[in-house]
């Protein structure tokens, strides 16, 4: 009877504590109880319980914790301090699947907010603990263990080398292969995060081959595994031209380009992102991406894209066009001047407008017929309004700036240039006037539109010191046309031939006024 | 009568006659000696002109052969630099055509060639728009794949979520497993890991005393006043990571020091010192020789390989014009 009441009593004291640790776990999924959970101390009352006898009640108290440290940042320093993590880990190499599972939760919720949590982490040995749960057969643990490492790597390359360290990347690797999807995600999401900081880093998750394994999921069909391999692959190509050679080798590319093309923002984003890091290496490689007809799908890509969607795609363009002027002419052939154009139209955003300006300028500084593609693309007057509006940020005037001086160099294209003359800044003015001094001397239809276009004028009005590259080019304009012309459309002609008129006395001798006044009477007779 | 006694008739008046006679000879003896003089005279002339016109002729024929001789010489002569003229103008045509020929070669093959650029254009262009129709159809494909997959999946989840009372539990094992297996197989598993969707909780009816402690309370999901953000929202733009500047995380000289580094690596690996020999631009060494993926560009081949009548003629190169003997040894 005793022992009966006894183990009643204590019954009782589990149910409790188990309701408890239910409840609160229920309440920590709203994030408007939290403040109400931290203001009574909900950490110190859970804390002896993740020690518990009863397996429910720990796995139920991690996970209600993992929940609270989630929410911010606040709740997860709370956590720390309260010195929970070190137990936590000491429980796991011997505990079953589900408290590793709850365990990596709350290791991934402290570790996601800043360098200095994960770093905590680290220290309190989290890492070991996460590396056994990776070598779990169940794939819940592993995909709570691998998501976990993965936030631990993001933050910091130091953070990312200790991850390394810790020998997590082969079972990563090994957890690719998994069939189970969830897995499969995080996985690829954490070596992206662990590549993309370094190319030690990337040496390393190469070496355990994770190319090949990567490139063999390219063309599955879920969404959120795409987007995970996509972007580890563009973090792996982007650091030296040996690892982007290797990920072209595992043969990703004609599948790759239909991702461009796909439905969701993220993957048409992070494949543009992989093309950009590819071709930007060396020529062969953007030569690669362009005969296989890249251009035109990255073109459709930014035609349907918009704001950071769209960034990489710009890039990938001007990197290619970068290289040599062969494929500069690709890229304008498959209408990247005219997209690019729309895109600083459309765009609101300094960054992005920058990129298609910086493209713009590595399109067009080849050849004058490269000039020609931009200047017939009415680019100019939109270029120079990046240049001086108030509202362009430093970095996009800089851009535009660099962009004018390298296109302007090579245009020969005279329509395109008269009305710079009207509204360009000097420093801007000295290229136009340049490319006008090496044009005139040669062309006599140039001179005549030059002429009847009012430009002529608007070099005499220009105020150039003598010494300076500028008035070197005036003298030189000056010197294809006759010194009457000139002349006339110097500044103050008109009162200068006033001032002539009003000097001037007209000398008459008494037979002239004589023809003088019978050709006034003439006309009479000639009407007759 | 006879011719004597004709003449011993004249006998008698023979001195008379001969008296008469000389009165006459007499008498027309200036006369006639100015005649003679004159017919004399004339005949000299006539003589010296018949011989001043011989030697004229004479003359004449001397001067018309020589003559002849000097136009015959010219025309000769004439005719020779007219033939090695026409020789040399022939030859220099041929060497302008050689020269033009290989100029022009040695152009397209070392500086540019219009019609390759032209065709890789056009290459490129073809590529585009086959890509474009490949990348259609992908997506395409894609997209019907995702959608039976996860409505296979959804399907699934569904009957899961039906049956999910048939799970064994400890005390009323299930019929899909032993109860004398702690592992649980096939459908037990899914079973058991089954995520129930979360449906949106209805907010329960509070009395009215608890409504204003939940005015008060700024927590309530729709009550918020003011312009602040949902928390959930507020969250993730507390967690959400800075974007990093575009000057920063891309440095502009980025391709060029990259080009850079990778030529001065190859200055470094340089195997041989041969002096720098022009290539063209499809005896490049393809750098990537195991990426089946790429589409290499091949430029047309040349006539000479696949066309054989455009051959002007089969034989040997051979002179138009024999050089000419006759002229030898003129002057």
């Amino acid at each position: 009877m005793a022992a009966r009441l006894i183990e009643q009593a204590f019954d009782q004291y589990n149910k409790s504590r188990l309701q408890f640790v239910q409840t609160v776990a229920d309440l920590a999924s709203r994030p408007q109880n939290m403040e109400h959970l931290h203001d009574n101390n909900v950490m110190s009352l859970l804390h002896p319980l993740l020690m518990d006898v009863v397996p429910a009640v720990q796995q139920t108290a991690a996970l209600a914790l993992g929940k609270l440290a989630s929410f911010s940042q606040q709740l997860a320093q709370t956590l720390v301090t309260s010195n929970i993590l070190p137990q936590l880990i000491s429980q796991v190499p011997v505990q079953n699947r589900f408290y590793k599972k709850s365990a990596c939760f709350v290791l991934r919720a402290v570790a996601k907010h800043s360098v200095e949590l994960a770093r905590t982490v680290i220290e309190s040995g989290g890492l070991n603990a996460l590396v056994v749960c990776l070598e779990e057969f169940d794939p819940n643990v592993k995909e709570s263990a691998a998501w976990a490492i993965g936030y631990v790597a993001r933050h910091s390359p130091e953070l990312a080398q200790s991850v390394v360290d810790a020998g997590a990347v082969p079972l990563l690797v090994l957890c690719i292969k998994e069939p189970e999807i969830g897995v499969k995600r995080v996985a690829a999401s954490a070596l992206s995060d662990i590549c993309k900081h370094s190319e030690e880093l990337t040496h390393v998750v190469v070496e355990n081959g994770a190319i090949s394994n990567f490139a063999a999921l390219i063309s599955s069909p879920d969404t959120k595994l795409k987007r995970q391999i996509l972007s580890a692959l563009s973090n792996i190509a982007k650091h030296t031209l040996a690892l982007a050679e290797l990920v072209v080798e595992a043969e990703i590319f004609p599948d790759v380009f239909s991702g461009l093309q796909d439905a969701d923002d993220l993957i048409r984003r992070n494949t543009a992102g992989l093309i950009k890091e590819i071709v930007k290496h060396t020529p062969e490689l953007a030569q690669l991406i362009v005969n296989a007809g890249g251009m035109a799908s990255i073109v459709d890509y930014l035609g349907r894209s918009e704001g950071h969607v769209a960034l990489p795609g710009v890039m990938a363009l001007g990197f290619t066009a970068a290289h040599s002027q062969q494929l500069a002419m690709s890229v304008i052939v498959s209408r990247g001047v005219v997209q690019l154009a729309i895109c600083l139209n459309e765009e609101k955003d300094d960054h992005i407008r920058g990129a298609a300006v910086w493209a713009l300028g590595q399109i067009g500084r080849h050849t004058p017929e490269h000039a020609k593609a931009i200047a017939m693309a009415n680019l100019f007057p939109k270029l120079l309004e990046c240049y001086t509006s108030a509202d362009s940020s430093d970095d996009l005037q800089d851009k535009a700036r660099r962009t004018l001086k390298s296109v302007l160099q090579m245009c020969v294209y005279m329509p395109a240039l008269d009305p710079l003359l009207h509204e360009a800044p000097p420093n801007i003015l000295k290229y136009v006037v340049g490319q006008y001094s090496k044009v005139l001397p040669h062309d006599p239809q140039a001179r005549r539109q030059f002429v009847t276009s009012g430009c002529l004028r608007k070099v005499q009005e220009i105020q150039a010191e003598p010494g300076t590259e500028l008035r070197e080019y005036i003298n030189t304009i000056n010197n294809c046309f006759p010194e009457e012309i000139v002349r006339y459309y110097s500044p103050g002609y008109s009162e200068h031939l006033l001032e002539r008129l009003e000097t001037y006395e007209p000398d008459w001798t008494d037979g002239a006024r004589e023809d003088w006044q019978q050709d006034a009477a003439a006309p009479s007779g000639i009407t007759a | 009568m006879t011719t004597y006694q004709r003449l011993v008739v004249q006998l008698d008046t023979f001195p008379e006659l001969v008296v008469l006679r000389h009165h006459e000879a007499d008498t027309d003896r200036a006369r006639e000696y100015r005649a003679a003089v004159r017919l004399q005279s004339w005949v000299r002339g006539y003589r010296i002109r018949d011989r001043l016109r011989r030697l004229h002729q004479l003359a004449a024929v001397i001067q018309r052969h020589w003559r002849g001789y000097l136009g015959r010489r010219y025309y000769r002569r004439l005719l020779q630099e007219t033939v090695l003229r026409a020789q040399a103008d022939y030859y220099r045509r041929q060497a302008t055509l050689i020269q033009k020929t290989w100029r022009g070669f040695r152009s397209r093959l070392f500086v540019f060639n219009f019609a390759e650029w032209k065709g890789y254009l056009n290459f490129v262009a073809d590529q585009n728009d086959e890509l474009r129709v490949q990348c259609a159809l992908e997506c395409r494909r894609l997209s019907e794949e995702r959608k039976t997959v996860c409505s296979s999946e959804i399907l699934q989840q569904k009957t899961l979520i039906k049956t999910h009372h048939m799970i064994s539990t400890k005390t009323i094992p299930g019929v899909y497993n032993s109860p004398y297996h702690r592992e649980r197989i096939g459908i037990e598993k899914h079973l058991a890991s089954i995520r129930f969707p979360v449906r949106p909780t209805k907010k329960a009816k509070t009395k009215p005393e608890d409504k204003v402690e939940n005015d008060k309370s700024a927590s309530g999901a729709s009550k918020l006043q003011g312009p602040f953000l949902p928390p959930l929202a507020l969250r993730r733009r507390l967690s959400r990571r800075p974007c990093q500047s575009l000057r920063t995380a891309e440095p502009f000289e980025n391709t060029e020091a990259a080009v850079r580094d990778q030529r001065r690596l190859a200055k470094v690996h340089c195997v041989s010192e041969q002096p720098f020999r022009p290539p063209t631009a499809h005896l490049l060494p393809p750098l990537l020789s195991s990426v089946h993926a790429a589409v290499p560009y091949r430029a047309p081949p040349p006539f000479r390989e696949t066309d054989s009548s455009r051959f002007v003629g089969s034989g040997d190169f051979r002179r138009v014009l024999r050089p000419v003997e006759t002229f030898d040894g003129c002057v």
